[in-house]
């Protein structure tokens, strides 16, 4: 549905985008994530047509971002970024205005905007002017928008900035019923929610990709994923140490005092299979009171900011 | 088409919700009753004079200048507002092209202008009561004061495209506007005051007078208020038709490429 291929970006002399190339297929729902700055706007703005790219090639829907704008612009539907809107206007008398822009015949418009309407949940606020609106509508009229000519393509700048958590997971269940008809590409801070709606992920650190795959993959492959977590009361923590070192599957063991005086941590580092049942006997046989076993769970804001901070390594390398 | 008519009915509406329409009509004909009231009031003959033809000519030629300082604060929004408030992002990602956008503002504009120019027909309302006007002399200025105005849009509509800083677009189109129009027919009067240096030599003479005629001819054919007085004085020419219609195709041609360079400047 999307292709890109070492798509550039130069803001006169910053490079704000450097060759980027990746695909989302047909169906999929596509997170893109990065720090601020790290050029998620600018490549969603070649991928709409807003702004030409510098150099390299994409296609939308099958058609060339260069050569073919209005139809790439005729099967995607974009939010952007800051949901910019005519502060003048009603939300329904905008909504009507935008349908006709999208070429929607008379007949087909108010029933799509009585659709979209019920579907973002503005009814309540159809005739209201959208400068008196608060962010969280603001955001759904713009979300309304991008649904209207029921394109094959949402490119969403951040959706669920500035919504409440009910309108939060609204907007996700949203996003996860559109993805069965539409292909998503979203940007989005918000990890946890990332998490539930997208299934696969890109990651953009300074202007390249560092990061692109399914979300599981990609938490297990960093750094001490699935470490099991031991918290236990006993004696002789050093020779318990080494015993669980010695167990079956355990690379390593590090141990640490838990606060109170008999009370340590142990944090035991696998080849991957589950050692917390053999812990849990091993603990038992010597007398040690177990507290807390668990399998510590990677998580996707772990894995973002482990790579934010490797490609700031490879930065500082890089300019020595 | 109809998304073209869609643009235009947007930024038609877009005028009553703002302040700067209201305000424009007042100072408009404010201005346009200072200018013909006064005379008229200080004359011991009162405005109309018995037995002459009743004419709106001094209403023409009064708001063909007064346009060149209203038509920039009724232009100066179109295009710079989108930029500035990003609401540019949301109308080029639309599937329309750049045509249709410039069209679509234009056309709003020009509707807006046309009704302000409607009350302008309560005068002629009164003309028609007391006096007894000559149809055609009035029909031309109408069609010239519609002419002028296309022509004053577009430049407003260009600068408007250029700037995202919609004071900017004002002056930039009101310093272009005083330049085709007053400044124009200053710079015509002078290139024929040029004669008066009359030089003694023959080569310097021949030089001075060749200048002055071709300074002259220019400015008259560059002055869009010269060709516009045509029309207040009742006369419809081809020639002038044509000039404005060239004009303000040409200007709006810029228009769309200024607003496409969007697409490879950046
Ligand atoms: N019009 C512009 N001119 C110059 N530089 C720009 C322009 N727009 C963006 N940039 C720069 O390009 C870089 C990428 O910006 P971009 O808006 O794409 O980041 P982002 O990933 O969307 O960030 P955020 O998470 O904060 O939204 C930034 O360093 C920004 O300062
Ligand atoms: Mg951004």
């Amino acid at each position: 549905m999307i292709e890109v291929q070492d798509l550039t970006k130069y803001y006169g002399a910053f490079l704000a985008v450097d060759r980027i190339s990746f695909e989302v297929a047909e169906g999929e729902v596509v997170g893109l994530l990065g720090p601020n700055g790290a050029g998620k706007t600018t490549a969603i703005r070649m991928l709409t047509c807003f702004m030409p790219a510098s150099a390299g090639r994409a296609t939308v829907n099958g058609f060339d971002i260069f050569s073919q704008g209005l139809q790439v612009r005729e099967s995607v539907g974009y939010m952007p970024e800051n949901v910019p809107l005519y502060e003048d206007m009603r939300v329904g008398e905008y909504l009507t205005f935008r349908a006709r822009l999208r070429g929607l015949g008379p007949a087909k418009r108010d029933t799509r905007v009585d659709e979209v309407i019920q579907r973002c949940q503005l009814s309540d606020r159809r005739r209201q002017i959208i400068r008196t609106l608060s962010k969280g509508y603001r955001q759904r009229v713009g979300l309304a928008d991008a649904l209207l000519a029921d394109p094959k393509v949402l490119i969403l700048d951040e959706p669920t900035i500035g919504l409440d958590p009910g309108q939060i997971r609204e907007a996700r269940k949203l996003i996860q019923e559109l993805a069965q008809r539409h292909t998503v590409l979203l940007s989005s801070h918000i990890l946890p929610e990332v998490e539930q709606v997208c299934s696969r992920i890109i990651m953009l650190v300074a202007g390249r990709i560092v990061a692109n795959g399914r979300i599981d993959e990609l938490k297990g492959s960093i750094a001490g994923a699935g470490a099991t977590v031991l918290e236990a009361r006993g004696s002789d923590a050093d020779g318990t140490r080494r015993a669980l070192a010695a167990l079956h599957g355990v690379k390593k063991v590090d141990l640490s005092p838990a606060g109170e005086s008999d009370l340590f941590t142990f944090a035991i580092e696998t080849d991957g299979s589950d050692v917390r049942e053999a812990a849990a006997a091993l603990l038992a046989r010597r007398n040690w009171t177990v507290r807390d076993l668990h399998r510590a769970k990677s998580t996707l804001e772990e894995f973002f900011v482990q790579k934010v901070a490797e490609q700031g390594l490879f930065k500082a390398a890089g300019r020595r | 088409m109809s998304k073209t008519l869609a643009l235009m009915n947007r930024e038609l509406r877009a005028y009553f919700y703002s302040p700067v329409a209201y305000v424009a009509l007042v100072a408009l004909y404010a201005v346009l009753a200072v200018f013909l009231l006064v005379p008229g009031l200080l004359s011991p003959r009162g405005y109309f004079e018995a037995g002459q033809p009743a004419e709106m000519r001094a209403v023409f030629d009064t708001m063909a200048y007064i346009l060149v300082f209203i038509m920039p604060i009724l232009t100066m929004r179109l295009l710079s507002e989108e930029m500035n408030k990003g609401t540019i992002e949301t109308l080029m990602t639309a599937p329309v092209t750049d045509t249709q956008v410039v069209l679509g503002k234009y056309l709003g504009a020009m509707g807006f202008y046309l009704l302000l120019l409607a009350p302008s027909l309560l005068y002629l309302g009164l003309l028609v009561a007391y006096g007894n006007p000559d149809a055609g002399m009035i029909l031309a200025g109408y069609l010239g004061l519609v002419l002028i105005g296309m022509v004053y849009t577009a430049v407003g509509l260009l600068t408007s495209t250029c700037t995202r800083y919609d004071i900017v677009s004002a002056i930039v189109a009101l310093f272009v506007l005083g330049t085709i129009t007053l400044l124009c027919t200053v710079l015509a009067w002078g290139a024929t005051a040029l004669r008066h240096l009359a030089p003694t030599a023959d080569w310097a003479r021949w030089l001075v007078d060749r200048l002055s005629d071709w300074g002259h001819r220019f400015f008259e054919y560059i002055n869009v208020a010269k060709r516009y007085q045509d029309f207040s004085q009742g006369k419809i020419a081809f020639d002038d038709v044509t000039y404005f219609l060239v004009v303000t195709a040409l200007v709006l041609f810029i228009t769309v490429k200024v607003l496409e360079s969007r697409k490879w400047r950046a």
